[in-house]
């Protein structure tokens, strides 16, 4: 087992990776960069390295640095968490030829299935169903005639992209020769490859994925599981577990599925295959993340297992000691991302300062969070703040309990899609379990607060007021201290 | 006490009694409200209105506060403060016909007596509100019927110091 871990990542995952390690014994190596100096994950690891400027390139992206971090500090594994160099094989490669375990599959795994249109290929030929579309790039006039075939509308995808990223939804063949230009000049610029291909846009989907576990032995095994559907422009903002879609039958035939997936990519260690799934019951493979993935807590706190403790394990050469006939879920779980937006601002990224945060508690309650009060929120990077869970008997008992758990929660200093959320899961569509890609568009367009609790607000301002010099603490505001607020009021 | 609070586009009058330490009785609109209330901690202020426990999050100024209620974000501002703070900061402006302060301030000289007649322009009354002195005149000729504040005392917007009953007015 290794004695020591670097987490290649910041943030929330970088804690909960450096949680696992802790519990088994393995210390772990932080990196950091200027902007997060003083985050949360630099003051729960046993060391801590600088790796540079704010810039993702200078730090957190920069083979260079983080080689020269692990060397330095001896550490005999990287964890890469999700994001920055988690699916980048040429980072997996360099630890090969470095001797540094790369926590997660091989490098020559990664490759093949980050391009898409490979990972497509493999799959067709292993007979995994695949969305109808082209598998590989040609020339406008046949890209026109396969749609054709496929029936609009089509998704102009990124070869290279994945991840929600680089889609143009195309509803005319008009309109095809424009979107696959934009989404190739989009590709080449945010991944390097200008290459695009079309799939099928299949209406009332839903995105539903099953997480694997393989060993270096080949054994494979899925642990069940999770629903996306909920998305805002293709980012998934609210995941849970068991699917309201799938029956017992549908639940072992995709599980199959996602296991020959793996199987015939030659996978190693822990990853995501999703699928698209229609309202007939049919569906269609879409992709496989070679990572960990943000929403696997709702997959841990249904099935009991730890995946981050799985990978370590892995990686480090153990057999894989679960079979899947003992895998099995018990209750329902539900996982919220709370970012750094704000939903009156169109989600807008909210930089600033955490003044204030009181985290929810309780039973079935977990809290994947990344901040503290006190600490700021960089502009650089993803604004995930926390991911917050709720597990319970029912699904029922698990919105009530997400619900509670969200009031609870409360943070300032930045803006949160807190009550949009709350909005969300308070809902009838959302109730009934009505999930499919199209449910922020269909009920949730023109989201505005509620102001139900004006008059409790205006109070709450009047006692603010009045309590400023009691209690334990006093209010250091943001305002200025004018001379007005010391002279009071005299109002008659 | 009185308050003006606006949430978006609605703002009310809130009038507010404070009973006793930790109680007051506050009238929103026609809406009446008994209010028990204790600061917890920095943000955290819990309190019982009419019956039902709630626990609220504040941060701000006495001009403009968020406050957050089992999730909900609403700013509420304080008309008043804000109008003040807008006339700060574009200098003392005197109001047309009322001798009164644009602010809270301090009388530090007064100028005229009852029935001194008074010429449209003449200084009056000189006040003192952050570190400024500033000087209130005579918006138009009349005499000096009243003079409502002594040196030394606490004058807030609204409050006539000086009344003149102008030549041809009531």
């Amino acid at each position: 087992m290794f004695k020591k871990i670097l987490i290649a990542n910041r943030g929330e995952i970088a804690l909960r990776v450096i949680h696992t390690c802790k519990e088994m014994g393995i210390k772990t190596v932080a990196v950091y960069s200027e902007a997060d100096t003083n985050a949360k994950h630099v003051h729960a690891a046993d060391e801590a390295v600088y790796l540079g400027p704010s810039q993702p390139s200078a730090s957190y992206l920069n083979f260079g640095k983080l080689f020269e971090a692990a060397k330095k500090s001896g550490a005999q594994a990287v964890h890469p968490g999700y994001g920055f160099v988690s699916e980048n094989c040429e980072f997996a490669q360099r630890c090969q030829n470095e001797d540094i375990i790369f926590i997660g599959p091989p490098a020559e795994v990664i490759r093949r299935l980050g391009d898409k249109l490979t990972a497509r290929r493999i799959m067709l030929e292993s007979g995994v169903p695949v969305i109808p579309g082209l598998t590989h790039v040609t020339g406008v006039e046949t890209m026109l005639q396969e749609c054709e075939a496929i029936g609009y509308p089509v998704l102009v995808k990124a070869a290279a992209g994945g991840g929600g990223k680089g889609i143009r939804r195309v509803d005319t063949p008009e309109a095809l020769s424009a979107a696959c230009d934009t989404v190739s000049r989009e590709a080449a610029a945010a991944f390097g490859d200008s290459a695009v291909y079309v799939e099928k846009f299949l209406q009332k989907a839903r995105h539903v994925e099953f997480q694997i576990i393989a060993d270096a032995y080949g054994n494979v095994i899925h642990l069940l599981e999770r629903e996306c559907s909920i998305q805002r422009r293709h980012q998934k903002i609210i995941e849970e577990t068991p699917s309201t879609a799938l029956t017992p039958r549908l639940r072992r035939a995709m599980g199959d599925a996602a296991v020959a997936a793996a199987r015939a990519a030659g996978y190693i260690n822990a990853g995501t295959v999703e699928f698209i799934l229609v309202p007939e019951g049919k569906f269609y493979f879409l992709e496989v993340n070679t990572r960990l993935q943000v929403e696997h807590p709702i997959t841990e706190m249904v099935t009991g297992i730890d995946i981050v403790r799985q990978q370590i394990e892995i990686a480090a050469g153990s057999r894989l000691s679960l079979r899947q006939e003992e895998i099995f879920a018990r209750g329902h779980a539900i996982e919220c991302r709370i970012y750094a937006e704000d939903p009156q601002n169109n989600f807008f990224p909210s930089a600033g300062e955490i003044t204030f945060l009181q985290e929810p508690a309780g039973p079935g309650i977990r809290n994947d969070c990344g901040i503290y009060e006190g600490c700021k929120v960089p502009v650089e990077y993803d604004p995930i703040l926390s991911k917050l869970v709720a597990h319970g008997q029912s699904r029922d008992i698990a919105i009530q309990r997400m619900i509670h758990a969200l009031e609870d929660f409360v943070v300032m200093g930045v803006e949160t899609p807190i009550p949009f959320l709350l909005d969300v899961l308070k809902s009838i569509p959302f109730s009934e379990g009505e999930t499919h890609t199209d449910f922020i568009e269909s009920h949730f367009a023109q989201w505005e607060p509620s102001l139900i609790h004006s008059d409790l607000a205006r109070i709450a301002f009047i006692v603010d007021e009045l309590t400023q010099n009691s209690g334990t603490i006093t209010n250091e505001s943001t305002s200025m201290k004018s001379p007005w607020q010391t002279l009071g009021r005299w109002r008659p | 006490m009185q308050y003006l609070l606006k949430i978006k586009n609605d703002t009310i009058t809130a009038d507010v009694e404070v009973q006793a330490q930790g109680r007051l009785n506050a009238v929103l609109g026609d809406k009446h409200y008994q209010v028990t209330y204790t600061r917890l901690a920095k943000n955290k202020i819990h309190m019982n209105i009419n019956g039902a426990a709630v626990t609220a999050f504040v941060q701000g100024s006495s001009a403009a506060k968020s406050v957050i209620i089992r999730g909900m974000p609403i700013r509420v501002e304080d008309a008043a403060v804000l109008e003040l703070q807008s006339n700060c900061k574009s200098g003392f402006k005197q109001t047309d016909k009322e001798i009164t302060p644009p602010m809270p301030a301090v009388i530090i000289q007064i100028l005229v007596k009852q029935e001194d007649v008074v010429e449209k322009g003449q200084a009056l009354v000189v006040i003192s509100a952050m570190k400024m002195e500033t000087t209130l005149t005579a918006p138009y000729a009349g005499s000096v019927t009243a003079v409502n504040v002594s040196v030394g005392d606490k004058a807030m917007p609204g409050q006539r110091l000086i009344e003149i009953k102008g030549l041809g007015r009531n």
